[in-house]
């Protein structure tokens, strides 16, 4: 009933602002493309591919004052987040999956963590980032493992012409940060480096099972970030790209309400190493080689009786890709290409595990065009891809999208596919003790999904519209559950299901007023997920209805941006017992940037998040900040 | 302008399809409902519910009130139940008559409380496994009055005359295995430990049948199987009884029997001789896969066998005087400590 109705505003929807928009004078429109590479692997936009997609711009990244992925994140509705606290864990939810179904790439290289599942996005600086892609629905076919809810693809930042900036902020519960960045183009060599540090205090007040008010402890955390890259034109038609990062953090893990931990600390290290050679053999041909290594470690302490723990875990990723680009330019490009990767694993749980998996894949864009009942063009996009590990079996995932263009105002898509996680090396290697034990003959989690949406997309040459609805539904089989068997021995088996259905849409209204281009800009967003298990109850931590808006007023020099998001109650009990109640957020930032000399710009951003003081928790028992405050200053030359 | 006009009113709209898809949201409201002069109160481990079997009318209602995070154990004087709550450091009292929460005892922030037993004088022992004590609790008040020091990670506790026997099950979180397990002795006057008795591997919970302190003692749950430690309240001796199996709960029947939830089946041992009755090569299969048991005064035992898989095949079994399945009722998720009030 509530999928007919919702059809039934979409079509409403589409034929009133059809007619609104239908005697204005196209020419000089407001462009909105944005580009997105992750959908297919080749540069594209938002309204060229099939899948449903989201992009958080460079802009959208540069006015906040975040300092990392899940603070960046958390004021917006394009995923759900699970923040167990400043600094501590925090992981995602696409479409109702859970953070392990959910892969997460920086710049197409996975970042999931093959010992426990899932990636903790507190661990990602902004600072790298020029963008974020979001592609909701089944990727496997595509990307291989975990992406049975999507993937989150961060962009990282590349060097553009010479420029060089200081920042710094500072903000509520003792935060501060600062950082240098600056790029620089020497002949055919241009290159970026950045460095960054962030500490908090994070001494907030909430209050407890028992109506007092307490001080969070042991919540403090100090990050460092470093980021290079350089790109070397080697010849005219040939790019060589080597970056590094490096990341460390040492944070406190203050426990949850009641079973406080005061003494545990998380030291986080993590090395990343890229090497990416793009190659133009012809007009029609070109290849893509990359390597990469990424090297983490995460050293858990906590002494605190009854469960001390001092546990050292080091996974190692080596990983090399070829990917081929045959009949580029033409109206069948195809996308190929071979990986492998090997995952060695060194933790004081599951001792020393390796893991090789190889790789082929390949896709294709099959468009033609169509000039009937306003049908402009068809798109289809067959992909495949096939994932071998050494110790599992992983197979065959497939997936087919198609989009149907009507003119530049409307398309039609549709995708189906098939896609899986894979079980962790916790799940498979848990060394048997009297409570629990892995699993070694588990199998991936499987799923089916499919969706269809519209894209409705209308501008003149003062405003522009752009809404997206999308229905979605998945199916999980084989779904691994840590369960007691008959002697009360905890072990991970294949048996869950869980079907998840609903609906997106995305609002983005953009005006020009006074010679100012984009002025005025209002983003909503609306999700309906239905994640239910085999008996019916939803899943823990889904909300079925989430809401987000962002209004931004100004100019570049001058900007005002207010937004907010609802989340309805999430069950924490599998029996759908017990709930969060739903909360409503807001945030208020403030920017502007001046040119004080000859080439420099000053800036200032300030921001109050949650302006109304609301007590809410993502994750029962971990309470997060009330009112917080911060103000960062910038100082730039060039650019 | 007719073009703004028309923006305006197509972000009505879909302000309109936001809210309204907002509107239709269902809150789920936990209804309470039922009372039971004679009831079986049963503590849903996963949901972190109450569920009540009204014995009078065999109806089983199930959620009809929310428990704490991760209740463990449940028991009654009076009209009231005390239900521990280890994940939340709480006593929650509730009054049977009128199935609401009537009282709130805090026990400690990072104390783990697992087991209650009663004393006189509004006096209670609330074992934590996190501070390896005891803490003497004045009901009345609702306020910890002592921290009694036991042995390590003490669980099931027991009171006779003016003895309370504490389980120190002895578990090592670091290395996953068990120390000697051990029962420690209050002295009830003074609210200290007098005395500790050496008993089998991992003593878990601890029951009164008269005189005598019963101690179920789990083993490893792999190559060690359980025993049952009959404590004799008076000279404080212990005679041990090979169970050959891993147990999981324990009750004593009005005709001084105690009963043996185990994977396999119902076992019992005869408490007087220490002879087996049901031993684990023959137990009483119809009760296989249980936890949680309680006798009523009539002589039927209630049994609760949890789906801890989250599958809702959670049950309470119906077990008569002559040992015959007579009635099985759906219980909550993970339905695990069971309780009677007659």
């Amino acid at each position: 009933m509530r999928a007919c109705q919702f059809i039934l505003y979409i079509l409403v929807f589409v034929a009133f602002t059809s007619m609104a928009f239908a005697d204005e004078n196209n020419s000089d429109v407001i462009n909105m493309d944005e580009i997105i590479v992750s959908a297919t692997r080749t540069m594209s936009s938002l309204d060229k591919i099939s899948a449903s997609s989201s992009v958080i711009t460079e802009k959208q990244i540069k006015n906040s004052t975040a300092s990392d992925l899940s603070d960046l994140l958390s004021s917006n509705n394009v995923i759900q987040m699970l923040d167990y606290g400043p600094g501590s864990t925090a992981s995602v939810s696409l479409r109702g999956a859970a953070t392990s179904q959910v892969l997460v790439l920086i710049d197409g290289k996975r970042i999931n963590d093959s010992r426990a599942g899932g990636a903790d996005l507190d661990g990602i600086s902004t600072d790298n980032i020029e963008r974020i892609e979001i592609i909701r629905g089944g990727q496997s076919a595509i990307y291989g493992a975990d992406a049975v809810g999507g993937i989150i693809n961060i962009i990282t930042k590349k060097p553009k012409k010479p420029t060089a900036q200081a920042w710094s902020t500072l903000g509520s519960y003792g935060s501060q940060s600062f950082g240098l960045e600056a790029s620089e183009n020497v002949k055919s060599i241009s290159g970026i480096m950045s460095i960054s540090r962030t500490a908090s205090k994070s001494d907030f007040p909430y209050e407890n099972k028992f109506g007092e008010t307490l001080i969070r402890k042991n919540a403090d955390f100090t990050k460092r970030n470093a980021f290079a890259k350089l790109v070397w034109d080697v010849f005219q038609s040939a790019l060589l790209e080597l970056s590094a990062t490096h990341y460390f953090s040492n944070s406190g893990n203050p426990g949850e309400i009641g079973l406080y931990t005061p003494e545990a600390r998380k030291i986080d290290k993590t090395n990343d190493l890229n090497l990416n050679f793009e190659h133009e053999i012809m007009p029609q041909i070109s290849y893509k080689f990359s390597a990469y290594d990424r090297f983490a470690t995460m050293h858990y302490i906590d002494p605190t009786y009854p469960f001390p723990s001092d546990d050292t875990h080091k996974v190692d990723s080596k990983g090399a890709e070829l990917q081929v680009y045959p009949l580029q330019k033409t109206s069948f490009p195809i996308v190929s290409g071979v990986a492998f990767l090997n995952e060695d694993v060194n933790s004081t749980a599951i001792e020393h595990r390796e893991r090789q998996t190889f790789s082929v894949y390949a896709q294709q864009e099959i468009r033609r065009d169509i000039e009937k009942c306003h049908l402009k063009s068809i798109s289809v996009f067959p992909a495949f891809r096939w994932d071998n590990y050494s110790d599992f079996s992983a197979g065959f995932n497939p997936k087919i999208g198609i989009l149907a263009s009507f003119g530049n105002k409307l398309s039609l898509r549709a995708n189906a596919g098939k896609s899986y996680r894979a079980p962790t090396m916790n799940d498979l290697y848990w060394p048997a003790s009297a409570m629990t034990a892995g699993n070694p003959d588990l199998k991936p989690e499987r799923s089916t999904d499919a969706d269809f949406g519209a894209q409705v997309r209308l501008s003149n040459n003062i405003s522009a519209i752009r809404f997206d609805a999308t229905y979605f539904h998945n199916n999980i089989h084989d779904g691994i559950n840590w369960t007691p068997n008959q002697n009360g021995l905890w072990a991970p088996i294949n048996f869950a299901k869980i079907n998840t259905s609903g609906v997106e849409t995305e609002l983005h209204l953009q005006f020009s007023m006074w010679n100012v281009p984009d002025i005025l800009s209002i983003d909503t967003s609306y999700n309906f997920v239905d994640a239910k298990d085999s008996l019916g109850n939803q899943l823990i931590y889904r909300p079925r209805h989430s809401v987000g808006y962002t209004i931004r007023i100004g100019k570049e020099n001058i900007w005002m941006q207010v937004q907010g998001i609802y989340q309805s109650q999430r069950y924490y009990t599998t029996e759908n017992t017990k709930w969060l109640e739903p909360f409503m957020r807001h945030d208020i930032q403030l920017g502007t940037e001046r040119r004080i000399w000859n080439g420099t710009k000053l800036g200032l951003n300030v921001e109050l998040k949650n302006i109304f003081d609301k007590k809410y928790q993502l994750v029962a028992d971990y309470p997060l900040p009330g009112r917080e405050w911060s103000v960062k200053m910038y100082i730039g030359i060039g650019g | 302008m007719r073009f703004v006009w028309n923006l305006v009113h197509s972000g009505l709209l879909v302000s309109l399809l936001i809210f309204n898809f907002i509107g239709c949201g269902s809150e789920n409201e936990t209804a309470v409902n039922t009372t039971a002069t004679n009831g079986v109160y049963v503590v849903n481990g996963l949901s972190q519910t109450l569920s009540v079997l009204d014995v009078s009318k065999s109806e089983m209602q199930n959620d009809v009130l929310n428990l704490g995070k991760w209740p463990a154990d449940i028991k009654i004087a009076g009209n009231k139940a005390y239900v521990v709550n280890t994940g939340d450091n709480n006593v929650q009292i509730i009054d049977l008559d009128t199935l609401k929460q009537t009282g709130l005892i805090n026990i400690g922030d990072n104390t783990g409380p697992e087991r209650i037993a009663f004393g006189d004088d509004n006096k209670a022992y609330v074992s934590c496994l996190y501070t390896n004590s005891v803490k003497a609790v004045d009901t009345a008040s609702q306020k910890v009055t002592k921290d009694i020091p036991v042995g390590i990670g003490p669980m099931g506790v027991a009171v006779a005359g003016k003895k309370a026997y504490v389980c120190n099950a002895a578990y090592d979180f670091t290395s996953n295995s068990y120390g000697n397990g051990t029962v420690s002795v209050i002295d009830s006057s003074s609210d200290t430990a007098t005395k500790t008795l050496d008993v089998a591997l991992n003593p878990y919970e601890a029951v009164t049948a008269g005189s005598k302190v019963i101690i179920l003692c789990v083993g490893n749950y792999a190559d060690i199987m359980g025993k049952l430690c009959i404590i004799d309240s008076a000279t404080d001796t212990v005679k041990t009884i090979d169970l050959g199996t891993t147990p999981s709960g324990i009750a004593i029947s009005p005709k001084n029997v105690a009963y043996i939830t185990t994977s396999g089946g119902l076992i019992s041992v005869d408490i007087a001789s220490g002879a087996m009755i049901h031993d684990a090569g023959a137990p009483l299969k119809d009760f296989a896969g249980g936890s949680g048991i309680a006798f009523s005064k009539d002589g039927n035992a209630y049994i609760s066998i949890g789906d801890f898989n989250g599958g809702g095949n959670d049950k309470v079994l119906v077990m008569d005087a002559s040992e015959k399945l007579v009635a099985t009722y759906k219980a909550g998720g993970g339905a695990s400590i069971v309780a009677v009030r007659d």
